[in-house]
């Protein structure tokens, strides 16, 4: 386990465009979006290529300045942090690429703060530290609350003062969280943590644990959490959007799955019962509040409220019946694929009719055929009818609660049921309707994510069998023995 | 005053005392390998007679790199929200300067 | 114990003021008060009876490591004390905008969006 990890050398690269970038736009202005696109190819480069070692080894780590594991800090990468650093790379090159049409004042910042964002993403993805988590979640939510008052106009700064308080509490509850480890278990790493924790006994350890989900379910967006992603969904840039709304619930599931199953290693009866029922209760309120929405960008943050619901869920039956783990970890690719088609295509939508308001649009449908069907292909995805991709996972989903709760496959179903009917608003309202939009042409920054994205879908649908070994390879990394080999060697 | 949050408040008010009596006590010094590992090698392995310096510089420097990206991000944040006057004012090749 | 007592007397104050008060400005006065609360908790954790700081001099070179405090939550705290200064910031400095946008530092008069 001596490799490299070199996806690592993408948080350096992505750190010195957004420092790089305010002083470039002194000079020439024009050259600051490219300088934040050819970063994010760069690290997405250097996470293909890490992909294929992380299939050979294992897991690859690497102690940083050379310390030995529990007095340094590690860089750990295992199946579970690669799949999630190459989805953040995948939709942080889309969200930029689209971004470079979007915005069109006030450039320099926004780049900047988006580069910060994603090295915040990054760096959660590849640490394997407790603290060092902490640290890299504040750079992503601190770069989120500034880039949430973009606009700057009334609705944004409500967003954004509501955002930042509630941000900060869970930041405070999960370094409080922190606090109960260290005080029960001496160590801040996690593969030492792992060791210690069983041998710690005491009622400090599942109060602490329970303060740590709370903090990192709140980053989720799931309920009881989910009220700020609504909100902050509505006001921000769309490309932003994309990445908070999928790449940022992610990294709140991965930091949760990380602390309940690498550091934990729990299997107990009150986290499946807990992780159970909140995702039940995201997936109703997310579909039944999306139903009533007249504003496009928050229908699409609650149906992706509703779609983490059906992970979360699926993870809180994996302790019982292991296809759980597998349908989940599934289930979450195959969101962060969709969604983000459904937010970009959102934004082509907001970028040529100026409001997002649904009521004031229709006929889109004759606008462009790449916004059509790649609207239509992520519809169907995220309704979950079979040849796209979101079929694939859910039927694993269904399967896996037939075995354990019949009762929470009929919810379900009935929750794909509401996220027909709310698509099937979007579609009416938008696409079709009394006015005839005339054709247009989509520039191809623009329209070659899109492109992408769909062909994934489709990808996925048409061959499920290597999402789902996929998805085995990495469930099947949940259980922490190779991860503390790996690290303390 | 809004209920459902004194209700939070109480709440959490309850979990945090009751944890409080299962704390280990306060001056007794137990778990601290990771520690006692720095306060014994901290001055042979880095020269610094300041552990906390130590640590915070060597041991955890990555944690300060990720410190001193709060702070830029924080200042990148206050520049983005106060800002009335337009950028393009004050920018070096800007012929209108004001 | 009292130590302890008293950090979460200090947690419960900070959330109170967060949550209950209307004023923005000291909501952002219980977010320092509960975050600090936190790094008291923090340092308390790591104290020895009798211990004393954790810096090597001549003088206490032969007995420092049976007698020093624990450094490494110190190290933590550090960190933290700056971070919770950052998140101030940017909180202060959207309360300025609000108050230029709104008028008003009222939370309950700040609602404009609906759903």
């Amino acid at each position: 386990m001596v490799t490299f990890p070199l996806s690592f050398y993408g948080i350096p690269i992505m750190l010195a465009a957004a420092f790089i970038i305010p002083l470039v736009s002194l000079k020439k202005e024009k050259m600051v979006p490219y300088i934040g696109v050819s970063a994010c190819l760069a690290s997405f480069f250097l996470a293909a290529l890490t992909f294929i070692d992380v299939l050979e080894f294992g897991i690859l780590t690497h102690q940083m300045e050379g310390w030995p594991a529990p007095f340094g800090i590690t860089i750990a990468v295992d199946n579970l942090s690669m799949f999630l650093v190459f989805m953040i790379n995948f939709i942080g090159f889309a969200a930029l690429a689209f971004s470079t049409k979007f915005i069109k004042e006030r450039r320099t910042k926004y780049y900047s703060l988006l580069c910060l964002v994603l090295v915040g993403l990054l760096g959660i993805a590849h640490t394997g530290d407790i603290f060092n988590m902490f640290v890299f979640f504040e750079i992503m939510s601190i770069s989120s609350y500034a880039l949430t008052s973009y606009y700057r106009n009334r609705d944004s700064i409500e967003a954004a003062m509501k955002y930042i308080i509630m941000g900060s509490i869970a930041t405070s509850i999960i370094l409080f969280g922190i606090a109960f480890i260290y005080s029960a278990a001496g160590s801040l790493n996690m593969a030492d943590l792992a060791l210690r924790i069983p041998a710690a006994a005491g009622p400090v350890l599942p109060l602490g644990l329970g303060l740590l989900l709370a903090g990192f379910l709140f980053k989720a967006a799931i309920f009881p959490f989910h009220a700020w992603k609504p909100d902050v969904a509505s006001v921000i840039p769309v490309p932003f959007a994309t990445l908070l709304a999928t790449a940022g619930s992610a990294i709140g599931i991965y930091a949760m799955l990380r602390i309940a199953f690498t550091v934990f290693s729990l299997t107990g009866f009150w986290l499946h019962i807990s992780l159970i029922v909140m995702g039940v209760f995201s997936m109703v309120f997310g579909a039944v509040l999306a139903l009533q929405q007249y504003n496009i960008l928050r229908l699409l943050a609650y149906s992706s409220i509703s779609q983490m619901g059906f992970v979360v869920m699926s993870l809180g039956i994996g302790s019982v019946n292991a296809l759980g783990y597998t349908a989940g970890i599934f289930h979450l690719f195959n969101i962060m694929v969709f969604d983000a088609l459904l937010f970009l295509c959102a934004g082509i939508i907001v970028y040529h009719a100026g409001t997002a308001d649904m009521r004031k649009l229709g006929g889109f449908g004759s606008f462009n055929p790449i916004l059509f069907y790649s609207f239509v292909i992520a519809m169907l995805s995220s309704v979950g009818i079979p040849l796209f991709n979101g079929f694939s996972s859910k039927i694993l989903i269904y399967i896996a609660t037939l075995q354990t709760y019949p009762v929470l496959t009929v919810i379900s179903l009935l929750v794909s049921v509401l996220t027909l009917g709310y698509m099937l608003k979007v579609y009416d309202l938008v696409f079709l309707g009394g006015k005839k939009i005339s054709p247009g042409r989509i520039h191809r920054s623009m329209w070659i994510p899109m492109a992408v994205l769909a062909a994934v879908c489709l990808f996925f649908g048409v061959l499920p069998n290597l999402g789902m070994a996929i998805s085995d390879a990495i469930a099947s990394n949940l259980s922490n023995a190779m991860y503390i080999m790996g690290v303390l060697g | 005053m809004n209920w459902f949050r004194a209700y939070v408040i109480g709440v959490l008010g309850i979990l945090l005392f009751v944890s409080v009596l299962y704390l280990p006590g306060f001056g007794s010094f137990q778990n601290k390998d990771v520690a006692n590992y720095y306060l014994q090698n901290a001055w042979k392995e880095t020269g610094s007679a300041n552990i906390i310096n130590s640590i915070v510089w060597d041991y955890r420097g990555y944690d300060t790199l990720g410190e001193e990206t709060v702070l830029f991000a924080a200042a990148m944040g206050v520049f983005l929200i106060i800002r009335k006057k337009e950028y393009h004012k004050y920018g070096l090749n800007n012929k209108n300067r004001k | 114990m009292f130590v302890y007592i008293t950090v979460m007397l200090l947690a419960l104050v900070g959330i109170y003021a967060l949550l209950l008060k209307e004023n923005l400005i000291k909501k952002i006065i219980g977010l320092a008060i509960f975050s600090n609360s936190i790094h008291l908790f923090l340092i308390s954790l790591g104290y020895r009876k009798g211990g004393i700081a954790a810096i090597m001099q001549k003088a206490n070179v032969g007995y420092f490591s049976l007698a020093a405090v624990d450094p490494l939550p110190q190290a933590m705290v550090l960190t933290s004390i700056v971070i919770n200064l950052s998140v101030t910031a940017v909180a202060l400095s959207l309360a300025i905008h609000t108050y230029r946008k709104f008028g008003t530092l009222d939370s309950k008069k700040i609602r404009g969006l609906n759903g």
